[in-house]
């Protein structure tokens, strides 16, 4: 098991699917049952590698290394750092979670868990991989699943929201593509082993770094979503069923900040540097302020809290900018916070969409005095969302803008002041949707049952945990960041004085 | 002057071909004396026969750096790589055809041989290392496809398809032949080594004059923009199966024609043509995908598509290195598997009497074929580019040659190109899986040697993409043992 964890981790879900996919069609709860099976060994492994992973190295772990297409120098090549474990534990948490959460899903259920354990495979082939080919193909096959579970089981204009997201992630990946094949040629010998291209980065010209970095930036800027690639998100949000939207804003939505860490951030250092202040942190600044603005002025439920995932996404990309170690770890870290957090948010709207068929948020009132619990639940999320201190996003909020006040203290500013906004639409949605007057229509709704609180307590226990006490997460994650953060600062002197010498 | 050799390496050269020749010939005969019509699948075993003892025979004698008849004709690893994936084609071609002639009619048996024919012309184009010879390809080619396109003569589409086809196809030969001529003229030679030999003495006017012509007539057969417009015409009016055969078995051999005609012979003239084939390049792909987008009739759609993958081709060809050369050649086999695949799944939804090829007769596929729905989706999504399946790879491949070729912005209008085509692809996945059928439609089971072909469709399609190292490499070692 040591060696292959990680392989089992990828593929055990595709099993999953395929042995799905041969149960009769009327087998309900066979099919829940064994998609539920084949999610939870990946949970033990990341649990066993949680536990077994050395703390103290910033070097790849559990590697495979098998060559795939040798005339290509493709390899099957996976491993786990700092920043991928976090990411890998992740998924391997919500993917349980949301297949629980799916077990109302009705309409072509075998499809449904079929596809949702492929998406699971994929994920977490992205973020083992470290051959770059390798990651281009899981990146893309997450695609497909993800279009169907929107187009499919989403809502009313479906249609709209799985093409655009489709056709947004297709351009972005394309690009990524023309990107990846220019550091494969540039690369002497050629290799999309992305550790070697990394060792190499010294080597390349920062002219050519800086285009390569923009086609990378825009694929993955897309999948975060930067602004302005982000309007495909509250669509797909808003018409994903419950557990599409978990993993789209917990899973789906890491995948461009790790993206960014795992290539641009070490292949091309000299480019980020640059990037870095021009790019990064005022995308960052406006992801934060812009999407906090727009989910002020949400009805909708599920809307409100896509676009407060696009501001908080911001924090990541502000966190990564700064450059500081305070602000790395707080990018990761709140990577893996916003995944927990968000995912809680999601679950909840499913909640209460699935009893009223609505999301308007003006359309309820007083839910607190029908469903208790149900708001208890809420008002944990909210505030954990908010970044109220002795929760989890708290710390890496802070820990982001600790980072940035050293290197940019005005945008610091704006960045921070933003946490106003968030507090201001979050106990506005707060005030409108559990307080006040009871909406006589919801008067009789059930509260929140076993199964849904089943899917919220893990992740409840996270955000308290690691709002108390971090340290889980910075350990893990502290080793490897550190030695990025030396590699672009060092790497990308060395670059600039190769590039200046070559100036006769 | 000509002395006539018929050596060795001239048997080995064209013993693919007779073969292949010779079954035709046998089935023909076989036509005209056998009265026994009572089974419409019994011709095709025959042709099947032809089209597997045509790739054993190409396997089996194929070399690298071969030629023979003074240099004209060969059987090198280009050529041998080009016989597969034509008789590929032929052959996928020939199992969809039994039902469905049947099913709209067609009682003519000439259909068996007439595919076979057209295929050993395209292995003529294959082989070709002289013009003369090549211009013979594509006239035994061509002429086969113009009976074919035109084979269901009761209907009036499938007659305008072979006028059309006829007309613009004799054009184009008129083209390549004043080409040739001017070429002739020009360097002396029709031979490939000659010409490349020659041009840097020659008259550069006349040479350019010569390759321009050499480049519409071409155009014409790879259905390349501006040259494009018989295509979907002729696409949607023929008899689906012909339809296959010649979006991808003509256009492969054209491809290659046009491949080993300006990679080998005018590589020195490489600055020179290009820029031109750059811009037809770009234009095919765009002007084939923004098209596609609008269409309503599948077919027509899957037209649209293969004049964007004559694009992506020509791209590959811009690079004008074996890399290049490779990537074609690979492409081609993938673009066989996934695009004969699709034609196959738009046969097996026909009815007697209706052709059920709109968007629309896709709605709810899924629910009542969910098999062939599945396999649709799969075709649809290798010819996006979706890894693992084989058009990812084969893309890959054609866009390394062209980055390493230093055409950075050919490669990124090609994938920005292959982002577009997501759209209509996707759209006909959206169709079979997210609507609901439009009628009751009967469920009709395909006839068992369509389910061959999907399912050998299929298996290339998956196979290749997750394997594709064998076929690449042979691709690329035989254009690499042409210089």
């Amino acid at each position: 098991m040591p060696t292959n964890v990680l392989t089992w981790m990828i593929f055990l879900p595709l099993v999953g699917a395929i042995v799905v996919l041969c149960l009769p069609r009327n087998a309900a709860n066979l099919i829940r049952g064994t998609a539920t099976f084949f999610t939870i060994p990946p949970l033990i492994m990341a649990v066993w590698l949680y536990q077994h992973f050395d703390r103290a190295t910033s070097d790849m772990q559990f590697v495979t290394k098998i060559p795939w297409i040798p005339s290509f120098n493709i390899q099957y090549f996976i491993g786990v750092d700092g920043i991928s474990i976090t990411m890998v534990l992740l998924t391997a948490l919500l993917s349980f979670i949301c297949i629980i959460a799916s077990f109302g899903i009705e309409k072509a259920m075998k499809a449904y868990f079929a596809l949702f354990l492929l998406l699971d495979a994929a994920m977490m082939g992205v973020f083992c991989a470290l051959d770059f080919f390798l990651f281009f193909v899981f990146w893309e096959v997450m695609l497909l699943p993800m279009y169907f579970l929107i187009g499919i089981w989403g809502g009313p204009r479906r249609e709209y929201a799985a093409i655009k997201f489709f056709l947004y992630t297709m351009v972005g990946s394309v690009l990524m593509l023309v990107a990846m094949l220019a550091l494969y040629f540039y690369a002497e010998p050629h290799t999309f082993d992305l550790l070697e291209l990394a060792s190499r980065s010294g080597s390349y010209s920062t002219g050519f770094q800086r285009i390569a970095w923009i086609g990378l930036f825009i694929g993955f800027a897309i999948k975060i979503p930067a602004f302005p690639f982000h309007t495909w998100l509250p669509d797909a949000h808003v018409e994903a069923p419950t557990a599409i939207s978990v993993i789209l804003a917990g899973v789906l939505l890491k995948m461009g900040t790790y993206g960014i860490l795992r290539i641009n951030y070490p292949i091309l250092p000299a480019a980020t540097l640059d990037f870095a202040f021009y790019l990064l942190i005022a995308l960052g600044t406006w992801n934060i302020v812009y999407g906090a603005l727009c989910a002020m002025a949400q009805t909708d439920f599920k809307k409100l809290i896509a676009y407060s995932s696009i501001s908080h996404m911001g924090y990541v990309m502000f966190g990564m900018a700064t450059m500081t170690s305070e602000g790395i770890n707080g990018a990761v870290l709140q990577m893996f916070n916003h995944g927990t957090v968000t995912a809680m948010l999601f679950l909840l709207v499913g909640v209460i969409y699935d009893r009223a068929h609505h999301r308007e948020i003006n359309g309820f009132g007083g839910l607190a005095g029908i469903m208790p619990f149900y708001t208890g639940w809420t008002a944990l999320a909210f505030f954990a969302a908010m970044g109220l201190p002795g929760l989890s996003a708290f710390i890496s909020e802070v820990l982001v803008l600790l980072g940035g006040w050293r290197s940019y203290p005005a945008l610091t500013i704006v960045s921070a002041s933003a946490v106003v906004l968030t507090a201001g639409y979050m106990l506005w949605t707060m005030q409108r949707i559990y307080l006040g007057k009871a909406n006589e229509k919801y008067v009789g709704l059930p509260d929140i049952n076993g199964r849904e609180i089943f899917t919220l307590v893990p992740l409840g226990i996270i955000v308290v945990v690691l709002g108390v006490y971090p340290r889980p997460v910075l350990d893990l994650i502290n080793a490897s960041l550190v030695h990025l953060n030396q590699v672009v600062a060092g790497k990308a002197q060395v670059a600039l004085a190769t590039a200046g010498n070559m100036v006769p | 002057m000509i002395e006539v050799v018929f050596g060795g390496a001239e048997l080995r050269a064209v013993t693919p071909l007779l073969v292949v020749v010779v079954t035709a010939m046998i089935s023909l005969l076989y036509e005209v004396f056998n009265e026994d019509h009572s089974d419409p699948a019994r011709p095709v075993w025959l042709s099947l026969v032809g089209i597997v003892g045509g790739i054993v025979a190409t396997v089996a004698l194929w070399e690298n750096g071969h030629s023979a008849f003074h240099g004209t004709f060969a059987l090198d690893g280009v050529s041998a790589f080009t016989n597969v994936v034509c008789l590929l084609a032929a052959g996928l071609s020939l199992l969809m055809a039994p039902g469905y002639l049947t099913s709209i009619g067609v009682r003519a048996r000439e259909f068996y041989p007439l595919v076979l024919l057209a295929a050993s012309g395209m292995m003529v184009m294959g082989g070709a290392r002289d013009l003369i010879v090549l211009f013979l390809g594509i006239e035994i080619m061509s002429i086969a496809a113009y009976v074919l396109a035109g084979i269901h003569r009761t209907d009036v589409k499938s007659g305008e398809a072979a006028l059309k086809y006829f007309l613009l196809g004799a054009f184009a030969t008129g083209f390549l032949l004043y080409g040739i001529a001017i070429l002739y003229g020009a360097t002396g030679s029709t031979g490939y080594d000659a010409i490349a030999a020659a041009l840097p003495k020659a008259s550069k006017l006349l040479v350019l004059g010569g390759v321009a012509l050499l480049i519409v007539a071409l155009g014409f057969k790879v259905s390349a923009v501006p040259f494009h417009f018989w295509a979907p015409d002729v696409y949607q009016g023929a008899p689906t199966s012909v339809t296959a055969l010649m979006a991808v078995g003509i256009k492969a051999a054209a491809v290659v024609g046009f491949a080993r005609l300006f990679i080998v012979a005018l590589a020195p003239l490489h600055q020179d043509w290009a820029m031109v084939v750059w811009w037809l390049a770009v234009l095919t792909m765009t002007v084939g995908n923004v098209t596609a987008v609008a269409q309503n009739n599948v077919k027509r759609m899957l037209a649209y598509s293969s004049i964007a993958h004559a694009g992506y081709l020509l791209a590959a060809i811009v690079a004008g290195t074996p890399r290049g050369g490779g990537a074609v050649l690979f492409y081609l086999l993938a673009y066989t598997f996934m695009n004969v695949g699709a034609f196959a799944v738009v046969i097996s939804l026909g009815r007697k009497g209706e052709a059920n090829e709109q968007f629309d007769d896709y709605a709810g596929l899924a629910s009542r074929q969910p098999l062939i729905a599945a396999a649709m989706v799969l075709f649809m999504l290798s010819l996006t580019g979706i890894p693992p399946l084989v058009g990812f790879v084969g893309k890959l491949y054609l866009i390394e040659a062209i980055v390493q070729a230093g055409y950075i912005w050919l490669a990124v209008i090609m994938v920005l190109n292959s982002a577009i085509s997501a759209y209509y692809y996707l759209r006909l996945i959206f169709e079979m899986y997210m609507r609901d059928p439009a009628g009751p439609a009967s469920a009709m089971e395909p006839a068992p040697l369509l389910i061959a072909c999907l399912l050998l469709a299929t298996v290339g399609t998956i196979f290749f993409g997750i394997f594709p190292d064998a076929p690449l490499d042979f691709a690329r070692n035989s254009f690499l043992a042409l210089r």
